[in-house]
């Protein structure tokens, strides 16, 4: 399946790249690839610009079906694809949103600096994993009864706060406050709910992760300011997502659509892409769930970030508290979300499907909390783990081109298998080890799959998207311990 | 098993290649692969019946090995094994067929989050098969979103 793709690009301006309309039949809109002649040879490897071109032919897409730097292959929409649909004539996609519903980025500062953590790292990833399940098939120390569940669902990460006792602060620091209107726990199905009565305040596996990590580099000293960044700090980012009530939320809904391009004549090139009108029954029901699913994404992230307060305490012998720990933001990759743009002049509002990219909202935007509001909203990219993280800021230049999106991470170029037949885990643990990076990992296999040698260099793809004017580097961030599942 | 699976490259998730002397083998062997990547199991457990329809055969397909990641994730471990008995199209398609019992979660196990409809291809015996699959079999690719 892995052939390289040889259809037409046409060049169009910095890092940009068309897709003309007349490459496939039933193409709406052209396609814009943001990416320059290095990562488009790697892009060009796979079928992701298939992928592309599939998108655009969604009814009711305007624009352009986007690509971010950061694309591969994915299934139906590539990962760093972006199409926004009309809110009245346009369409709804799970497959636009994928199975991972609101996974995403939770970064907390630290009052921390390197001198704090010096020799401390290993006892700070040693409490990081006794404190945070991980891992393929785990629980965590919620057990959550209907009515609990339906809170999570409809109230996000607003529950947890509420709950749980993190600071309802950090909420002012979330995409949408952790809470997106519009859910409807009725809309999840019983078997969603089944997943997801244990998995609040779980990590999962694959490419989720916490990692402590410290500034490198600033590049942009105002938005740092603003964000709470200086050189030396020390801070922990989280990966993680909706979990298992996601994907059934979105397994059961694509059989919803399936059967609805049926009843309304819509016809596409992949199944994947299964779609219904947004007003239609099927759009609204697969919306209330997905918003439901998402605010369990938040809920989750904002569960986690106690969970790592706490265990960062607990191994520098101190009270939470005292450690001037605070979300600098937190922000879902995968979602479809309704949001005002300027289309060919005029306001509108749209469904913006984001799928492996990142919502990166310009200075001034309503939606920002006042202390970013001035700089733009803080774009959080990991890397991989033997590298580099960035914090970007969103720009005025995303707001009129890509519906306020940019890049989610450095975007995978090798395979999982071929990472496995590549690389060994116990090899790679101890090569990160001799890097001062300190690795706990589930799995040696899964933490192969994962090396830095399957990911693009972070590195270019946050500069081709600065390059394009989509987001602004602010700060790099070097990892001293990786806690992967 | 009656038939066999290999996984082809996928850059971002798994693509399942299975095969089989006759569309319930393929059926079995897609099922039997998905829990091969899930961590296979030497438990033999016990054994519980499954029914599932769908809109057609690819629909059947992806519904089959959807019902399994479910049971793995419901139940805290994929089933031990798995079997097709009857797959059939009449109007629209269903799938007679059986899970073993859950399984702990095996350390290497991958988390599957669904087979997904993307360049699915379900095909009975033809000369285009893909290398590996022999002469006479029903074949599918189906990719895992991992």
């Amino acid at each position: 399946m892995a052939e390289g793709w040889a259809g037409p690009l046409e060049t169009a301006g910095v890092n940009r790249w068309r897709l003309p309309r007349s490459y496939k039949d039933g193409m709406n809109v052209p396609g814009l690839i943001y990416a320059d002649s290095e990562l488009l040879e790697q892009i060009r490897a796979d079928q992701a610009l298939e992928q592309v071109a599939n998108v655009a032919c969604l009814p009711g897409i305007l624009g352009h079906s986007l690509a971010m730097p950061d694309i591969h292959w994915g299934y139906g929409f590539p990962i760093g694809g972006v199409a926004a649909t009309d809110f009245r004539q346009g369409v709804l996609s799970p497959g636009g949103v994928g199975f991972d519903i609101n996974c995403g980025m939770h970064l907390l500062r630290t009052g921390l600096g390197l001198a704090d953590v010096a020799g401390r790292v290993g006892r700070i990833m040693d409490e990081l994993y006794a404190s945070i399940p991980s891992g393929v098939g785990v629980s965590g120390s919620l057990k959550l009864s209907p009515a609990e569940l339906d809170g999570v669902l409809e109230q996000g990460a607003t529950w947890v706060a509420r709950r749980h006792g993190a600071d309802a602060a950090d909420l002012e620091f979330m995409e949408e406050r952790g809470r997106l209107a519009g859910a409807d726990p009725e809309k999840v199905s019983s078997r969603a709910k089944k997943r997801a009565r244990d998995q609040l305040g779980t990590l999962g596996s694959g490419n989720h992760f916490v990692e402590v990590q410290a500034v490198e580099e600033l590049f942009d000293k105002a938005a740092a300011q603003a964000f709470g960044l200086q050189e030396g700090s020390i801070l922990v980012m989280i990966h993680s997502g909706s979990r298992g009530l996601g994907h059934q939320v979105c397994t059961d809904y694509l059989e919803t659509m399936n059967e609805a391009i049926v009843r309304y004549g819509i016809k596409l090139p992949d199944r994947q892409l299964a779609c219904a009108p947004a007003g239609s029954p099927e759009g609204k029901d697969y919306f209330g769930a997905m918003a439901a699913a998402a605010n369990f994404g938040w809920a989750n992230r904002l569960y986690l970030g106690h969970l790592a307060r706490q265990a960062l305490a607990r191994a520098l012998g101190t009270a939470p508290r005292e450690l001037g720990v605070s979300v600098l933001y937190d922000l879902g990759h995968n979602i479809v979300k309704p949001e005002e743009h300027v289309v060919e002049g005029k306001p509108r509002r749209l469904w913006v499907h984001r799928k492996g990219a990142t919502r990166a909202f310009g200075p001034g935007h309503p939606d920002l909390p006042a202390a970013y509001r001035e700089v733009g909203q803080p774009v959080l990219v990991p890397g991989d783990m033997g590298t580099h993280s960035y914090v970007l800021v969103g720009t005025s230049a995303a707001m009129a081109e890509s519906f306020g999106s940019t890049c989610h991470g450095a975007g995978r170029q090798m395979s999982r298998a071929a990472a496995k037949r590549a690389i060994r885990g116990e090899e790679l643990h101890r090569r990160l080890e001799g890097q001062g990076i300190a690795v706990r990992a589930k799995s040696m296999a899964g933490l192969a799959e994962e090396a830095p040698e399957a990911y693009k260099d972070v590195s270019r793809v946050v500069e081709v998207a600065e390059g394009a004017g989509l987001s602004r580097r602010v700060a790099r961030l070097r990892p001293l311990g990786v806690m992967k599942g | 098993m009656r038939g066999g699976h290999r996984l082809l490259e996928h850059t971002a998730d798994l693509c399942l290649l299975a095969h089989g002397p006759s569309e319930e083998a393929l059926f079995e062997a897609a099922g039997c692969g998905l829990l091969a990547v899930m961590g296979e199991s030497a438990s033999p457990g016990g054994r519980r019946r499954v029914g599932l329809t769908a809109r057609d055969r690819e629909g059947l397909l992806v519904a089959w090995l959807n019902e399994i990641i479910y049971l793995a994730a419901a139940e805290g471990g994929p089933p031990a094994a798995c079997g097709v008995d009857v797959v059939r199209h009449d109007g629209g398609s269903c799938l007679e067929g059986w899970v073993g019992a859950p399984a702990p979660w095996r350390q290497g196990g991958a988390e599957v989050k669904a087979a997904t409809y993307h360049g699915l291809t379900v095909r009975p015996p033809s000369a285009a098969a893909p290398p590996g699959v022999p002469r006479g079999s029903w074949w599918a690719e189906i990719v895992l979103d991992i």
